[in-house]
């Protein structure tokens, strides 16, 4: 019971790390952009 | 062209959190199955409540991470008090959320565990529950103000005061079980913790992931809310005070 317990949450956090991981990258690409168009705007 | 400075040097500290956040999310990957594996696997089962003690090793590791987050607020209020820089105001907000998240998983995990132990969901005559209950209401309310009032600075000062005033109530949390009479266990005591060794391990990696799963979400949440900042300049002028 408590191995079963210990990978259902092990794959949740897992699908976790993976939507933070996508979202930490989306939003650096996000910045870097900006900081594109700012710096040309300088 | 100051205000393009102010974004630059602005977009330099978002990418800055970004990349910190991302290294960090990297250490919590190992530590958080670590932390799975002493709740579940490690950690014995206790004697008289049986599997149900497992909550506890969440319920724990969140409440730590919950007065993490209200200190952050406190130490974010102060800084933004003192520096005038809105970066500081927006890592506030975002504590401010994920205290409450935090604060909102101790109160779930609490009624389950006590309604086999203690016979009852949400005892709110206990001084520890009516606290904590009190903690995640004020914590409500500094979004519900920071909604209500009109954008500015005058604004960022009153969230910062009344975040300040709102972490009052994190010690009174803490000692609400050695100053009243309370059905809640106390774990912390000045003999140490009162737990056996590989429930000592078990929780205290299950605060470790909890207090860097915070630090993760913060660092993401303000790197956001600070987007979306440079974003407005870009397109209106932001009046804040993003050079400070």
């Amino acid at each position: 019971m408590n191995w079963y317990l210990f990978l259902g949450f092990s794959i949740i956090w897992l699908i976790l790390f993976a939507y933070l991981w996508f979202l930490f990258s989306r939003h650096k690409k996000l910045a870097e952009e900006i900081d594109s168009i700012l710096r040309k705007r300088l | 062209m100051s205000d393009s400075n102010g974004a630059v040097r602005l977009g330099d500290s978002i990418e800055r959190m970004l990349s910190a956040g991302r290294l960090l999310l990297w250490i919590l990957l190992p530590l958080m199955i670590a932390a799975l594996y002493g709740m579940f696997i490690h950690a014995p089962t206790e004697r008289v409540m049986g599997e149900v003690q497992r909550l506890f090793y969440f319920h724990m590791g969140s409440a730590v991470a919950a007065f993490a987050a209200f200190f952050l607020v406190f130490a974010a209020g102060s800084i933004y008090l003192w520096k005038g820089s809105m970066i500081w105001d927006r890592v506030a907000l975002s504590s401010v959320e994920c205290g409450i998240l935090f604060t909102s998983i101790v109160l779930a995990t609490g009624p389950v565990w006590a309604r086999p132990v203690w016979n009852t969901w949400l005892p709110l005559g206990d001084p520890r529950v009516m606290t904590t209950l009190v903690l995640w209401l004020i914590f409500v309310a500094y979004l519900i103000l920071r909604a209500s009032l009109p954008e500015g600075e005058k604004k960022y000062r009153i969230c910062a005061v009344y975040g300040i005033i709102g972490f009052l109530d994190v010690p009174i949390v803490f000692m609400s079980i050695r100053w009243w009479r309370t059905i809640h266990p106390v774990i912390i005591s000045g003999e140490g913790l009162a737990l056996e060794g590989g429930m000592k391990t078990a929780l205290f990696l299950a605060v470790g992931s909890s207090l860097a799963l915070l630090t993760v979400l913060v660092l993401l949440r303000a790197s956001i809310l600070l987007l979306g900042d440079v974003l407005f300049q870009l397109d209106n002028g932001f009046p804040g005070d993003c050079e400070k």
